[in-house]
């Protein structure tokens, strides 16, 4: 409360104290925080500091000027007089302490504080609730028994989490927690754990704190599941997580999602790869690292100019530095990428056109100071949940909402508007939203005279967008449309947050420079709580595109045709650089089917589970000399691999992660690789000398250097600076701070430009079904690590969801199996009959191999990057 | 959208914040779809609620299933309602209601929207006689006598016999500031019970900066004993309506809800009955408009956080102060929360320029003629009860009486002669009076209250909820006084706060009566 910047420094001797215990504090806040300041550990079971004051439990009663108030909920007042301690009010908590025993038994610090206060459990008969216990949930427990209706659980849920499970049912000594009957596994519960954390009695607990297994130590680190980075304090015993808790970090201010807080299972999971394995008459066999390594490096050896590699996401920045630098200066090619290239080039590209910089312009603390948000193309809630859950924070307090989704995603139910447009119809949409605020005079003139270009072009055009034109294209009312962009116009910080509903298109770059349209067009850019943000699939995506992970952007976004950056890396790397540009990922494959391509590395990725048309990558990897796959599992794709090297997960080493903010952030080994496994960094260093090429690394952080010496972005960048909260990229020198908030001055391409984009329908689309595809909360992507945990009690397939009509008309049953059919192949799954579609729509995960989800997804690309259209493919489906 | 109420200790609750968006009182609420009979999931789904918020909120309303049900208020609990209840379980499932505000005729009870009271002719033995197959031939009104002890009447200046009729030039009363002027100038106390100086809360409302701003008028007249507000309901909504109106003007409201409990369905229909006129003649509607929301059973929403909160369709569970609700009340906006009986006076004030030293008693019990008098504040209560209420009945003997229901204060006979005013009777609260002789012993005084106390009690704070339930079961009369301080010391409104009082009356004037 005291210290912000705004407030007049007041002096000591002039500012409102209040005396506790006859001491002299402070009057800010209430009287518990005034109590606490003084020193006074007064017991407050109700309390927690992430939380709204409840003033249910009355352990913290105090004497104020005679009266006795509960100091939680009582404002400190200037030159009052509180007593925490007195005969009377001893007294008081003793009572209260032997009412409280007579409803309950809690366990923890509240059955402390009743011994500690003399309560005598057997003064008053003690009620029992029945059935007290529910263990139907995978991960929470709960025992009502040892509830006290403190209601932490109650507001945790609300207040963190906005997902409302808890309830209070009855009144009286009958009043008990709810969630709404049933088992509790059945409930709306998303498995954050917030209520497990905010709970002081153990009523409600979970299967990592239940067995009381005392931890050995704790690992600060981040998690390794989607972009948003959320900071861990994993606790470890032996060769073992005991539990893992969220840190309080800018990012996720100690909250966590269901697949950060329980599902790591998976890393002592049996079927963990613990030796190297090549492929001997037909069938993958174990092997000695010295074999599994000569064999790789024979094999890239007689590929000789025809070889490739595809980097991972899922590792660290430091791993994917070495793996392209590895690939352009080792190997001597530019054929190397990684799954940016499925999911968020597009906005790489589509930003970098319109701004000069494909990275999120603002930081995630911006989404509490935006009064209005854009969510386009992103499920948050599920795909990026602990962002998720701020933003439905940020609604709940009062910030506008407007989601532009063909599915009636989670917030989609919260929001202002929600814009159910047709698949494949962003562009004229945006372009749509563009012209209200033309048409309208909702644009920021100001800003556009100052720092954008291409109005006079861009206006004319824009005009002739109109929603009334467009909205047989999006399906969406020409006056929701405008509604709308009014809404977004006239926000003062409107801030857009999308996601790969945007980028998975035929023109998901173009898609990309409408959202930079808005925001230049309402001059929402370079301020906080502004902006455009794209969340980021995997953990480290943005770190594998920042390390140069892609074949024409070398580390740091310096471009493989600037010949003074080529010159910069080549002195750095000693070694020559390749002058023939290099393939994307798709490319890749159409050269390994033609046989340009012999070899191939694949670094931590399933490729036959996430590409589209998987029949025809499963051909190109087939076709393949040398297929090389680096995994902690032995996926689907591994399974086709020559040599398979395990590799360790992100809890078994150190590195670090950048998130999709442009943070920075440690990665710390909390357990030791499982049998031969090794840290991926240490596998690629040996790869590195056994084809010539060594790198002496005794430790990742010693990268940095070379990291900053070829990228000015990442200069500053050192481990010990990334300790606390990591560093926001651009980080240009050691005493810079990082970047929140890009653009605040000036573009990188000086003047931001507006792009002029005609609407091209997609050549997917066809006269039947539209497949969408996507994440569900409880499983990521391939589900390798999920799978492997008790995420999958929660979730056991892929579900497709339908319309009722489009279930009616072919005679489908909610429930029922169901085949899929498109062009490219077919896939199976259960039918989910809901209304969370739209008529003529589908929407299918892809967590399972067995589902086969990707071998339906074609051919059809963004026209700039090559980034396939997921989230269009024409499709039939029928009763199984 | 709607303003976020901001908790200056915290952040705002964000529960009812998602709540205000589906539950605004002209759509109606989750408590009325209750009350319409809907099932937990069409309400779940049409207001977009959750599960549990829905059981919750269910669960907390006791009149919600449409059953017969006994009135077991202090009256009715010791005339006769048990032989009652008897009779009625002959003809199906009965439930239970504390008051029906029919105190006068006890034993009540209600029957859909009809209410069927003892007539005074009959006893309980010859009314249940009467019967015949069911209740439904009975007469189901049986009228409140009422008249004035004070020198002029003002609370029942329309409701006295010889009265003039409602007076619709209420409604046409000086200026928003005149009206406080006048208000501040008659030092008028609210007369629900807390007696907060009225002019003093719509300043407060008035003078916090918001976009709208509500009047409520709070008939959640629940104490047993008390039917003045039912009284007023149905027989002079005119003049509620009119103070109500004089409050918007003054603080620059809009909207009002009048909240009538479900317990009396009779005052509802008068109330929308004079809220279609006033509308009709213009005097409702723009710039100021009132609707009636109804409560749903629980008699801890008579406090006004509850009050609001059950108006929002949630629970009606009371929350600290501050913010008080003149700061944040209904939906997060500044709300004057007033009491019929005080709003009903509202317009006399402004009007007359006067001070107003009555108030509305409604006396019960063993009296030969009992009713509703308005008398000067001061007035030794045996004056009332003999002058007004005509004594006691033949052959019988006061020993005490329950003055402003369970939270209030129990007087033994001999103390009959103090005054009644706020400052000679703290806690006597709205002032409903059941007298009571010697069939009714202490102990069993001690007990109806303790079964009020464990049933009414909300459960939102921990000494309340858990030690209500315990009362009863106490057999020593220290424990009993360390459980009444915890309650009284440690309850978070005035509900716990309450609990004790009368009970403490009854020990100190019956001690071993109560318990040995």
């Amino acid at each position: 409360m005291s210290g912000s910047g705004k407030s007049p420094p007041r002096a000591d001797a002039g500012s409102p104290t209040l005396l506790v215990d006859g001491r002299v504090t402070p009057a800010e806040g209430s009287l518990l925080e005034a109590c606490r300041a003084a020193g006074v550990e007064l017991p407050a079971f109700c309390h927690d500091a992430r939380l709204s004051p409840g003033g249910h439990c009355r352990a913290c009663l105090v004497e104020l000027d005679g009266r006795t108030v509960a100091a939680c909920v009582t404002p400190s007042s200037p030159g009052a007089r509180v007593t925490t301690d007195s005969e009377r009010l001893r007294g008081y908590r003793r009572d209260l302490g032997e009412l409280m025993l007579a409803e309950s038994r809690p366990a923890f610090e509240v059955a402390r504080t009743l011994v500690a206060w003399g309560a005598d459990g057997t003064r008053y008969a003690r009620r029992t609730v029945e059935p007290s216990r529910d263990r139907s949930h995978p991960y929470l427990r709960i025992d009502l028994g040892r509830c006290i209706l403190c209601r932490r659980c109650v507001r945790a849920c609300e207040e963190i989490q906005g997902q409302f499970v808890y309830g209070i049912e009855g009144r009286g000594f009958d009043t008990r927690l709810t969630w709404g009957g049933g088992p509790f596994a059945l409930s709306d519960c998303v498995s954050c754990g917030a209520c497990v954390t905010a709970c002081p009695t153990a009523a409600i607990t979970d299967c990592d704190r239940e067995p009381a297994v005392p931890a050995e130590r704790m690992v600060r680190t981040t998690c390794s599941y989607c972009g948003v980075g959320c900071q861990l304090d994993v606790h470890v015993a032996g060769d073992q997580v005991i539990r893992i808790d969220g840190a309080a970090s800018p990012v996720n201010r100690a909250h966590l999602c269901v697949k950060g807080r329980y599902a790591h299972g998976f890393s002592r999971h049996p079927e963990r790869l613990t030796t190297p394995l090549v492929k001997r008459n037909g069938a993958l066999v174990e092997t000695s690292w010295a074999e599994a390594l000569d064999r790789v490096a024979r094999g890239l050896e007689r590929c000789r100019g025809r070889r490739a590699g595809l980097s991972s996401s899922r590792c660290t920045n430091e791993e994917n530095y070495l793996f392209q630098k590895w690939f352009r200066a080792g190997l001597g090619t530019h054929d190397v990428d990684c799954c940016a290239r499925v999911c968020h080039a597009p906005s790489a590209a589509g930003m970098r056109a319109t701004l000069g910089m494909g990275a999120a312009t603002n930081s995630l603390e911006d989404i509490e100071r935006a009064d209005l948000l854009l969510v386009v193309g992103a499920n948050v809630t599920e795909a990026h949940p602990v962002v998720g859950a701020r933003v439905k924070q940020a609604v709940l307090r009062g910030a506008g909402l407007l989601v532009v989704d063909p599915r009636r995603t989670e917030l989609a139910t919260m929001a202002d508007l929600h814009l159910r447009l047709k698949p494949g119809s962003n562009v004229p949409l945006l372009n749509a939203m563009a012209c209200v605020l033309v048409e309208e005079g909702l644009v920021n003139r100001d800003f556009l005279e100052r720092r954008v270009e291409g109005w006079k072009e861009f206006e004319p055009f824009v005009r002739s967008q109109t929603p009334e034109r467009l909205d047989r294209v999006t399906g969406v009312p020409a006056e929701r449309v405008r509604e709308a962009a009014r809404a977004y116009g006239r926000a003062e910080r409107p801030m857009m947050l999308h996601g790969l509903g945007v980028t998975e298109h035929f023109q998901g770059s173009e898609g990309v420079m409408l959202l930079c349209n808005l925001a230049l067009l309402a001059g929402a850019m370079g301020r906080p709580g502004t902006g455009v943000n794209p969340l980021r699939g995997q953990n480290n995506v943005q770190g594998a595109a920042d390390m140069g992970c892609q074949p024409d952007w070398l580390t740091g976004y310096a471009s493989t045709e600037d010949p003074e950056a080529l010159a910069r890396f080549e002195r750095a790397w000693g070694r020559p650089l390749p002058s023939l540009p290099g393939r994307t990922l798709p490319e890749m494959y159409q050269a390994a089917r033609n046989g340009e391509i012999r070899a191939l590395f694949l670094f931590g990725e399933d490729v036959l589970q996430t590409d589209p048309d998987s029949n025809r990558t499963r051909e190109a990897l087939e076709s393949l000399e040398l297929l090389v796959v680096q995994e902690i599992f032995l996926s689907e794709t591994a399974q086709l691999a020559h040599v398979v090297l395990p590799g360790a997960s992100a809890l078994e080493k150190d590195g670090t992660f950048t998130n999709g903010e442009r943070r920075i952030q440690r990665v710390r080994r909390a357990l030791d690789p499982p049998g031969e496994a090794r840290a991926d960094w240490e596998i690629l260093c040996a790869l590195m000398a056994a084809t010539g090429y060594p790198q002496r690394l005794r430790h990742p952080g010693e990268l940095w250097q070379e990291i900053g010496q070829v990228a000015p972005i990442f200069a500053g960048v050192s481990y010990p600076r990334l300790e606390g909260d990591g560093l926001q990229w651009p980080v240009v020198s050691v005493d810079h701070p990082g970047t929140a908030l890009l653009h605040g001055e000036s573009f990188p391409r000086g003047r931001a430009s507006l792009q002029r984009v005609e609407y091209l329908p997609s050549p997917g689309l066809g006269p039947g079904l539209t497949l969408l595809t996507g994440r569900r909360l409880e499983h990521y992507n391939t589900g390798t690590m999920t799978r492997r945990t008790d995420n999958l009690k929660l979730v056991a397939e892929d579900p497709l969801e339908i319309h009722p009509d489009d279930a009616r008309a072919r005679g489908i049953a909610d429930g029922d199996p169901v085949v899929i059919t498109s062009a490219n192949g077919e896939a199976r799954a259960r039918a989910r009959v809901t209304e969370r579609v739209s008529a003529g729509t589908l929407f299918l995960s892809f967590h399972f191999p067995e589902t086969g989800t990707n071998r339906l997804t074609g051919e059809v690309r963004d026209r700039i990057t090559g980034c396939p259209e997921y989230k269009v493919t024409a499709v039939e489906v029928r009763k199984a | 959208m709607f303003a976020v109420e901001s908790n200056p200790l915290g952040r705002p609750r964000l529960l009812e914040w998602a709540h205000r968006r589906a539950a605004h009182p002209t759509e109606g609420s989750a408590v009325d779809d209750l009350l319409q009979g809907k099932s937990d999931t069409a309400i779940a789904e049409g207001r977009g609620l959750p599960r549990a918020t829905v059981v919750g909120i269910r669960s907390f309303y006791d009149q919600v299933e449409p059953i017969p049900r006994v009135c077991d208020g202090t009256a009715c609990h010791f005339s006769g309602s048990t032989a009652l209840r008897e009779r009625l379980t002959t003809i199906g499932p009965v439930g239970g209601v504390r008051c029906l505000g029919h105190c006068y005729a006890a034993p009540a009870f209600r029957s859909g929207d009809r209410v069927f009271a003892r007539p005074r002719r009959a006893t309980v033995e010859s009314w249940l006689a009467e019967w015949g197959e069911g209740p439904e031939p009975l007469e189901d009104l049986v009228p409140v006598h009422r008249e004035s002890l004070a020198e002029e009447p003002v609370v029942f200046r329309h409701l006295v016999r010889g009265a003039p009729p409602a007076d619709f030039a209420d409604y046409d009363l000086p200026a928003g500031e005149a009206v406080l002027a006048a208000l501040e100038a008659a030092r008028l106390r609210g007369r629900g019970g807390a007696a907060y100086p009225t002019a003093a809360k719509w300043k407060a409302a008035r003078d916090t900066p918001a976009p709208e701003r509500w009047v409520v008028a709070n008939g959640d007249e629940g104490d047993p004993g008390s039917y003045v507000d039912r009284l007023l309901l149905e027989e002079d909504p005119q003049a509620i309506l009119a103070g109500m109106l004089a409050c918007g003007r003054a603080i620059g409201a809009r909207r009002g809800v009048v909240y009538i409990r479900a317990e009396y369905p009779r005052a509802q229909a008068s109330m929308r009955e004079a809220i279609g006129a006033a509308r009709q003649a213009g005097h409702l509607g723009k710039p100021f408009d009132v609707e009636v929301i109804s409560g749903a059973g629980s008699y801890v929403c008579g406090e006004e956080t509850a009050l609001l909160r059950s108006i929002e369709g949630l629970r009606g569970e009371p929350r600290p102060k501050p913010p008080f609700p003149a700061q944040a009340g209904l939906f997060g906006l500044p709300t004057v929360v007033q009491n019929v009986e005080t709003l009903s006076i509202v317009p006399w004030i402004a009007r007359t320029g006067r001070g107003s030293g009555t108030k509305a008693v409604s006396v019960s019990g063993a009296v030969r003629r009992p009713g509703a008098f308005e008398v000067s504040l001061g007035i030794p209560l045996r004056r009332v009860l003999e002058e007004g209420a005509g004594g006691a009945p033949a052959g019988r003997r006061w020993t005490m009486a329950l003055v402003g229901g369970p939270m209030g204060r129990v007087l033994p006979e001999r103390w009959f002669d103090r005054p009644l005013s706020y400052e000679a009777l703290p806690g006597m609260g709205h002032a409903g009076v059941v007298v009571l002789d010697e069939t009714v012993s202490p102990r069993a005084l001690a007990e109806h209250l303790f079964a009020f106390a464990r049933a009414e009690s909300c459960g939102t704070c921990t000494p309340c909820r858990v030690g209500t339930a315990q009362l009863a079961a106490l057999r020593d009369r220290s424990g009993l006084g360390r459980l009444l301080d915890t309650l009284e010391m440690g309850s978070l409104c005035g509900f716990g706060q309450g609990v004790p009082r009368p009970i403490r009356d009854l020990l100190e004037h019956f001690g071993d009566a109560v318990l040995p």
